[in-house]
């Protein structure tokens, strides 16, 4: 598995002022639906995503690689130039418009010609999906990498798992629901899908692959259900509500959830006890939410 | 031992960035750390972010290492969401309390709930509460509460009983249409903001209708007043409104808004004078909706 070939581990311009600055983002991997179940519109805010980001008001040039791939190949590679200075890009918005022939996912890593970036996450990470009708929904992108929730993770449990409390399929009713699986990687991923009933989907995932997965296989007819996801790496993973038997009558795509590793327990400071506990009382008394 | 396939060892990796400057691209094109399995791609980016922090004066390397002294609290999560019950459509709130895998139940730690139903207006209709053990789930259907309104919104308490982790606990909230069902996650009320943050959401104009409802929940129990803001191409409208105590309301864009700019990406933003949580649904035209809150960040 390889960054971008422009990808720079921390570079340190001023330790001594507790000051790191990157010279890139942690990729985005945006999710692409075929174009018959709607196009897809991505639309980076670079004026607002710099003022979070950036690490200095000066000046930079900062590439924004989009390469698309579908069905496992690559599709297209483009790559944008951004001149920035003082601080203000010369474009307010890269925006692109995806409706590949088949299921597929945008990869988009930001780079910087210098150290520029205070951060290498930016929360500017939407897109909207314009379906053939006229109906539109967000959709969130994934970090490729360096997601503290997968840091924090594996840091506390060990092992990679999302989630989805709340799945759902009903053939009588029309309703579908599957799971759409991204591995942006160079190596293969071994997906698992398991319910606590014991039932488990695996599949395996090429590089670069993206898969839905109907799960009326795994679940329950017309029974919320809980679905776990593992693997033999992590990957990102969005569950999709659609027609039942017609996976191109989207309404909603949403991000699955991870298993989070925070703990239950924290110690307080005697004033923060305090304050937690007038906070408690407050809220059992009505007086607070 | 990180990469068992090139063997590549931690140390290897600590000596290498310990350079200033260091390229994570010439450690994989050098080792192939990451490239043939990638079952070591996630330690070595828990291992990176060590690194990382170790670099940095003052922070220390692993942040579990904090002393643990003080006084012992349970973290208590309260998240919020809206809510439809109105016969064209129910909300249910949905807890589930699993390990990874289905498989140590000793990761995870039994929760009590509360939740309290909020109208339009404010005004508390119905309460529930219960627990969720390890290894169980729970669905509350909110339409079957007595006192539940037909809109409105709730609030869910959660509080761990014993040391464990949060884990899947983050609430899902699923809206079932009949011929449909959308989900959004709820987020933690705190996250209700005046500006800023959560305040914005893009909208996309077809055929002169974004079809967009922007739910608003006031957060505090003082009334707000709220300004929507609808900014596209080189326009901008306004509309304003208020809100009740702990009151919400639903904005229909395309009535508030009936004039919208052809083409351009449009951003909504909203005001207020009290925190307000947001959230976007999308009417389709088959009747279906998709829903999420306002993204972190425009």
């Amino acid at each position: 598995m390889a960054r971008s070939a422009s990808t720079t581990f921390p570079t340190w311009c001023d330790v001594a002022k507790n000051r790191r600055l990157f010279a890139y983002l942690s990729p985005l991997i945006l999710p692409l639906v075929p174009g018959r179940a709607g196009a897809t519109h991505f639309s980076l805010n670079l004026a607002n995503a710099l003022e979070d980001v950036a690490g200095d008001p000066g000046d930079a040039e900062i590439a924004c690689r989009i390469q698309v791939f579908v069905a496992g190949e690559a599709a297209s590679d483009e790559t944008r130039t951004i001149r920035v200075k003082a601080g203000k890009p010369d474009q307010s918005h890269v925006d692109c418009r995806f409706a590949p022939e088949a299921l597929g996912y945008a990869e988009i890593t930001i780079t910087a010609d210098r150290p520029f970036f205070r951060k290498i996450l930016t929360e500017h990470m939407y897109s909207i999906v314009e379906r053939p009708d006229g109906g539109t929904f967000i959709v969130n992108a994934a970090f490729k990498f360096s997601d503290p929730v997968t840091i924090n993770l594996m840091r506390r449990i060990g092992k990679f798992c999302l989630v989805h409390p709340a799945h759902c399929v009903a053939k009588a009713r029309n309703i579908g629901n599957s799971a759409l699986i991204v591995n942006p990687f160079e190596g293969p991923v071994a997906a698992r899908l398991a319910t606590r009933t014991g039932k488990e989907i695996r599949r395996r995932l090429a590089p670069h692959q993206a898969a839905l997965i109907p799960l009326e296989e795994l679940i329950d007819d017309d029974r919320i259900s809980c679905v776990l996801y593992t693997g033999s790496n992590r990957y990102p993973g969005w569950d999709v509500r659609h027609a039942f038997g017609d996976a191109n009558r989207i309404n909603r795509i949403d991000h699955l959830e991870f298993f989070r590793g925070d703990p239950t327990i924290r110690h307080l400071s005697t004033k923060q006890y305090v304050r937690a506990a007038l906070r408690n009382t407050a809220r059992n008394l009505g007086l607070r939410n | 031992m990180i990469c068992y396939c090139f063997g590549i060892s931690r140390e290897a990796v600590r000596t290498h960035f310990a350079r200033p400057g260091a390229r994570l691209d010439d450690f994989i094109t050098a080792t192939g750390i990451t490239t043939k399995c990638t079952a070591c791609a996630i330690d070595l980016d828990v291992m990176l972010d060590e690194v990382n922090e170790a670099a940095v004066a003052g922070r220390s390397a692993a942040r579990e290492d904090v002393p643990r002294r003080g006084w012992r609290t349970a973290i208590e999560r309260v998240d919020s969401g809206f809510l439809v019950c109105d016969g064209s459509m129910r909300t249910s709130v949905r807890l589930a309390n699993y390990p990874p895998y289905f498989e140590n139940l000793a990761l995870c730690a039994p929760h009590h709930f509360k939740l309290m139903l909020f109208d339009n207006d404010g005004r508390a209709c119905a309460r529930a509460k219960g627990r969720v053990e390890p290894g169980e789930e729970t669905t509350i259907d909110l339409s079957a509460l007595a006192g539940c309104p037909p809109q409105g919104w709730f609030l869910l308490r959660q509080r761990p009983e014993s040391a464990g982790h949060y884990g899947t606990m983050r609430p899902q909230a699923v809206l079932d249409g009949g011929t449909w069902v959308a989900c959004y996650h709820t987020q933690f009320h705190t996250d209700a903001a005046r500006d800023g943050r959560r305040s914005s959401t893009p909208l996309r104009s077809v055929a002169g209708r974004t079809r967009a409802l922007i739910s608003i929940i006031n957060g505090s129990a003082r009334a707000t007043d709220f300004r929507a803001t609808l900014e596209g191409g080189s326009s901008a409208q306004t509309a304003e409104g208020k809100l009740l105590g702990n009151g919400a309301c639903f904005l229909d864009v395309d009535t508030v808004f009936p004039k919208l700019p052809p083409g351009a990406p449009l951003i909504l933003r909203v005001q207020s004078t009290q925190p307000t949580r947001k959230n976007l649904l999308n009417r389709h035209p088959d009747g279906s909706f998709g829903v999420d809150h306002f993204p972190n960040l425009v």
